[in-house]
């Protein structure tokens, strides 16, 4: 009795999905490089017609405009200008971020109370705000702020506003209001601050310190926690006692200053190896957990296709990464801070000697109290005093803060109802107080439902202020259209705009993802 | 008689109902713990002071609302040109009809309970109460009026509550009757009221009077609303005797938007003799002879050879289009633009691109062939594919009859409808492939797809827009010169593809596995698999998440008037308050602006709501 085992032949290449699958991959591959490099040709011809080439010297030379706001109006060279746009466009995205959050979840609160007027305010503000487009609402708060009347300054008035929805209740000399913006009182920094904020940062790893010490008592059963009181406690010990104590943070300064003759004075070629042996290093990790999860107790198992591509893919780009250091040493020598990019000396090395010269000993207060003065013309107020709010920076910052509070108001809501009745009803039974069961029991589960929506809401804000062009807030779309306006490089342009903000979405979504894994590691 | 208990008389008692009355309610909603009546104080307070401060805002008399009720038309359809106006109101008419046969087909009709009638009428009576009162300024004998008027709604709806709540069951009336009620009383007020038209007379004087609607408004509109009535009566005969309705109308709705752009809107200049002598030629042509190819592909058991025939094929033709280099014998091939290409080159990038869709037909054929009734359904729809093919070549090449004052023929709110439906339809196949492509086993592909959908939702929209203001005729100059509008489209479909692609691949990942395999074990190919089991189940469990982006590219259009699009926006921003009349009116037309947007995405919203709960979504 034979039993003929066929052992399965290979399918003739045409019919084998394999092959076919691989063939048809790269001939795809090749047709989107030809279209690109079609494209690209076609680009490199229109431009000399027009005698420009694609050069990024604007990025070095002066350019010949200036800058509405920014840590300087009038920037040196194009590179230094797309700067300030970027600072501007933080300078929004970051306070924008904390105010729609607080008015968010007070929104979505609101939107769950048993109260009846408090109940429908929430609903009217969200359906109105969701359902009209954000450029509108923007161009709609640059025009409530063009339309205030200009400043009157005469023998009775210094022109500051002092009664607000007809009741005087503001000094005279605090605010100031006009079609130009706002000018309000604000702390202003002074060469102390770094030390202080130094200080707070150290401030910060004893509170967390402290957090976990108080935590681990309750957990241990020796003492009620009241870990947040006891933080919060100590932060503010460490904020009053830095206003005195700031200086001592001069010891750093040497530190510092040593940091920064390290990067400047050792030989590139070290610097360069040790990019190289991280990048090697890194591929070489995540080749090896890739391989030790596919490891079973049989051996290694077969490889897929896309294994293969995936560890290949690995390889090739630190072997890409480690050549291109050796053989752009520029790259690795304006980063350590040895040479220049764009004409800046903006390199690690530069950076630590920045640090050095504020971690100085110098005392004082960290911030001084100042109040809004005018510029001695009329209408215009002094840079050099209080705090301005410009008519663009007012009306992206509410238009955006309001639009983005409208979706994390109703992601809140959403996230609240979504954990189970029978929740609510167990902490009930064992008699929590509603106050209690919210803190205790809610909450905590909603927060891992919401994090996710609002994650994403965070980054549209961030892309959304891009919008402020609309009302000439000079964020960095705008300050390249300019550019580009005047310089005719409009390849550069993109490719910048392009580069910054997938470096935005990129951090700000690894921020939410790495928050999101911390949560869902408690849940089983 | 006391003892013999056979008999005992039970009376049923109505439930009881609970304690209510305006003094109820208002302690159980408003005044519930100390701390709710305090917050109840000071929100009420807020609102209070804010709706004096909006509703004097809207009516002092400083405010120019007639720059809006002037520009209405501006508004709508920039500068139509006035003797063709009519082809505007025929596309409204189109959408009016198709839309009554849709209430009629999908039976949205239904019931409305008197108690929220009557709610409703309370609230128009207190809102109209509280602006008399809460109005600032002299208290005059109109807002007297005006006060007791909203006391006489709002205590007749009362009245009616209380008198309804004696009656158990809650009565209700049907939707379709209310409706008509709302629709005579809109057509109605078309005819009675009065709004704020500004005269400037020849000594350079202003005046603002009030005057009824002119009839070229009034007239279209009403008869619209009779259309309305009209096509749904007509909807509700005969959707029993054709069942077929609905998958009908749906063909007609995305044939409508095509339509309605480029015949009834663009007016073409259509020459009947080039059509007779080349286009018909060609379907005919064409029609016939792949329709047999793919009748015989299409045939099970056909071997492999038809796999390599229609690679061939479309290699073939592809290559023919690209190296022929025709493509770009022309400087403006812009279905936007007035003037036509050369005829004999769109001659022949018309019978090229015929043949790589008979091609691509080809390649499918198998997977949708089989038994000879399918072969013939699936020949069929080859023919009206080919016809729509050659049908919009020819359209976008022929010239406008239209004599315009600006550069497009669609300007406003229309453009803002052509935007986004032209965005939203173009992206939609692109973000399937793009979706599938990511979801894909093939990692190259699988790397190109997330590169694309994760570098595009990165960056802001405004920036592709530049991107494709600029860089298109940068890349393409000398090539095709493509008209703004159209750069616009391709930005925002670009764009929108990525965002679509994520959510279709939210919905791939929702189909359990047990679906994939059962579509193996029967022996469906890959292109069976997806086309006829995964796709459709995972588009209809994320049409919550397209509905909304729908929406959201709806309000995302706005943008294009940053780059100078003539777009609702721009037009109630840049164009009206820049005319002598209007000047400092900017503030009312972009209250107006917001007003029409709002208007039409809470529309949208609502609608998706009533649709998700009618296909069940979100209960399962």
């Amino acid at each position: 009795m034979t039993t003929a085992i066929q052992r399965p032949t290979r399918p003739p290449f045409y019919r084998d999905v394999t092959v076919l699958k691989w063939v048809f991959q790269i001939v795809f591959l090749i047709g989107i490089v030809v279209a690109f490099w079609i494209l690209g040709s076609f680009a490199v011809e229109n431009l000399a017609k027009q005698n420009l080439a694609v050069s990024w010297d604007f990025m070095s030379r002066p350019v010949g405009f200036q800058v509405a706001e920014g840590f300087t109006t009038l920037p040196e060279s194009g590179f230094q200008a797309l700067l300030v746009g970027i600072t501007n466009m933080l300078r929004v995205t970051i306070s924008g971020i904390l105010a729609a959050t607080i008015l968010g979840i007070l929104v979505g609160v609101s939107r769950l109370s048993h109260n009846w007027l408090v109940n429908k305010l929430a609903t009217v503000f969200i359906e109105t705000i969701r359902n009209i487009p954000l450029l509108v609402q923007i161009v709609f708060w640059g025009i409530v702020v063009s339309i205030i009347p200009d400043l009157v300054v005469d023998e009775t008035s210094d022109g500051s506003l002092k009664s607000l929805f007809g009741l005087r209740i503001l000094p005279e000399g605090w605010v100031f209001a006009s079609p130009k913006g706002f000018a309000l009182p604000w702390f202003v920094p002074t060469e102390g601050r770094w030390q202080w904020v130094g200080f707070m940062l150290i401030g910060a790893l004893v509170t967390r310190y402290v957090y976990r010490w108080r935590i681990g008592l309750q957990e241990a059963g020796k003492a009620e926690a009241r870990a947040f009181l006891w933080s919060g406690g100590v932060l503010v010990l460490f904020a009053i006692v830095g206003i005195y104590a700031h200086p001592i943070m001069g010891i750093f300064g040497p530190i510092f200053g040593f940091i920064a003759a390290f990067f400047m004075n050792t030989p590139l070629i070290l610097f360069q190896i040790a990019l190289a042996l991280v990048v090697v290093g890194g591929a070489y990790y995540i080749i090896k957990k890739r391989l030790d999860e596919l490891r079973t107790p049989a051996g290694l198992g077969k490889l897929s296709d896309d294994d293969w591509f995936r560890l290949a893919m690995a390889a090739l780009v630190a072997g890409a990464l480690a050549l291109f250091f050796f053989l752009q040493p520029g790259f690795v020598r304006a980063t350590v801070g040895q040479g220049t990019i764009f004409g800046q000396d903006i390199g690690l090395s530069q950076f630590f000697t920045g640090l050095e010269n504020r971690f100085s000993f110098v005392s004082g207060a960290p911030f001084d109290f100042s109040l809004p003065a005018l510029d001695g013309r009329f209408n215009n107020y002094s840079t050099e005093a209080g705090h301005i709010i410009t008519r663009a920076y007012f009306a992206l910052w509410v238009g955006v803060v309001l639009y983005t509070a409208a979706f994390i108001g109703e992601a809140v809501r959403a996230g609240v109802l979504a954990v189970p009745k029978g929740q609510s009803e167990a902490g009930f039974a064992v008699g929590l107080k509603r106050s209690q069961l919210l803190r205790m029991i809610v909450l905590p589960q909603a927060f891992r439902i919401i994090l996710p929506p609002v994650g994403n809401q965070y980054l549209n804000l961030a892309k959304n202020t891009s919008l402020g062009i609309a009302v000439a807030y000079p964020d960095i779309v705008q300050v390249g259209q300019t550019i580009f306006n005047q310089t005719g490089q409009t390849i550069p342009i993109v490719i910048s705009w392009m580069a910054w903000y997938s470096f935005v979405s990129l951090t700000l979504s690894a921020i939410v993802n790495r928050w999101n894994k911390k949560l869902k590691l408690v849940e089983r | 008689m006391a003892d013999d208990g056979a008999f005992v008389e039970t009376i049923e008692l109505a439930p009881e109902l609970p304690p209510s009355g305006p003094v109820q309610w208002i302690r159980e909603n408003l005044t519930y713990s100390v701390a709710s009546t305090i917050i109840t104080v000071v929100v009420g307070l807020v609102v209070v002071f804010g709706l004096r401060g909006l509703i004097g805002w809207f009516l002092d008399p400083f405010r120019k609302w007639s720059s809006v009720t002037a520009n209405a038309r501006l508004l709508m359809v920039q500068a139509y040109p006035a003797e063709q106006f009519s082809r505007v109101w025929i596309s409204v008419g189109i959408v009016v009809v198709l839309a009554g046969l849709s209430a009629a087909a999908w039976r949205v009709a239904g019931k409305v309970s008197v108690g929220q009638i009557t709610k409703a009428i309370m609230g128009i009576g207190s809102a109209l109460l509280l602006i008399a009162l809460l109005a600032p300024g002299e208290f005059s004998g109109g807002r007297g009026l005006l006060a007791v008027i909203g006391l006489v709604i709002a205590l007749a709806g009362y009245g009616l509550k209380r008198s309804n709540r004696e009656t158990i069951n809650d009565p209700t009336i049907s939707t379709v009757g209310l409706a008509a009620v709302i629709l005579v009383l809109i057509a109605a007020a078309l005819w009675i009221v009065k709004l704020p038209v500004q005269e400037v007379f020849a000594d350079g004087t202003k005046e603002v009077t009030n005057q009824l609607l002119a009839r070229s408004t009034k007239l279209p509109w009403t008869i619209l609303i009779g259309v309305l009535a009209l096509s749904y009566a007509i909807g509700v005969a005969i959707r029993d005797a054709i069942p077929s309705l609905r998958r009908i109308l749906v063909v007609l709705w995305t044939l409508s938007f095509p339509v309605i752009l480029m015949v009834v809107m663009r007016a073409p200049d259509i020459d009947w003799g080039t059509v007779l002598s080349v286009d018909l030629p060609i379907f005919l042509v064409l029609g016939a002879l792949i329709g047999y190819i793919l009748y015989v592909i299409g045939a099970p058991d056909t071997g492999e050879w038809k796999y390599i025939f229609s690679a061939l094929w479309l290699a073939f033709s592809v290559a023919w289009v690209l190296f022929g280099w025709y493509l770009f014998d022309t400087n403006s091939s812009s279905p936007f633009h007035i003037t036509a290409p050369a005829a004999d080159v769109l001659q022949r990038l018309e019978f090229k691109f015929s043949m790589i869709l008979g091609a691509i037909f080809a390649l499918a054929a198998p997977s949708f062939g089989g038994a000879k009734a399918a072969r013939i359904r699936y020949v069929g729809i080859w023919l009206a594919a080919l016809f729509a093919l050659i049908a919009s070549f020819r359209l976008s090449a022929v010239p406008s009859e239209l004599v315009l004052g600006g550069s497009a023929f669609v300007g406003g709110l229309s453009l803002t409808f052509t935007l986004a439906i032209a965005a939203i339809v173009l992206s939609f196949p692109l973000g399937v492939l793009l979706a599938l492509g990511r979801a894909s086993s093939m990692p190259i592909i699988r790397m190109i797809s997330t590169a694309y959908i994760e570098l595009v939702r990165s960056v802001p929209l405004i920036t592709w827009l530049y991107i494709g203001s600029n860089l298109l005729n940068l890349f393409l100059a000398g090539v095709v010169d493509i008209f703004s509008v159209v750069r616009a489209i391709i930005a925002m479909t670009l764009f929108s593809a990525a965002y679509l692609a994520e959510n279709v691949r939210g919905g791939l990942q929702s189909i359990p596995k047990g679906q994939y395999e059962a579509a193996d074990a029967v022996g469906m190919s890959v292109v069976q698999k997806t086309v006829l089991i995964t796709l459709p189940q995972a588009l209809k469990a994320v049409i919550p998440a397209l509905v909304g982006q729908v929406i959201a590219l709806f309000k995302d259009t706005s943008l294009v008037s940053i780059i100078g699009l003539f777009d609702l926006l721009y037009i109630a921003r840049n164009v009206v308050p820049g005319q002598s009349a209007n000047l400092g009116s900017i503030m009312e037309l972009t209250v107006a602006a917001a007003v029409i947007y709002w208007i039409f995405t809470f529309t949208f919203s609502r609608s998706s709501m009533r649709l998700e709960r009618r296909l069940g979504l979100g209960t399962r």
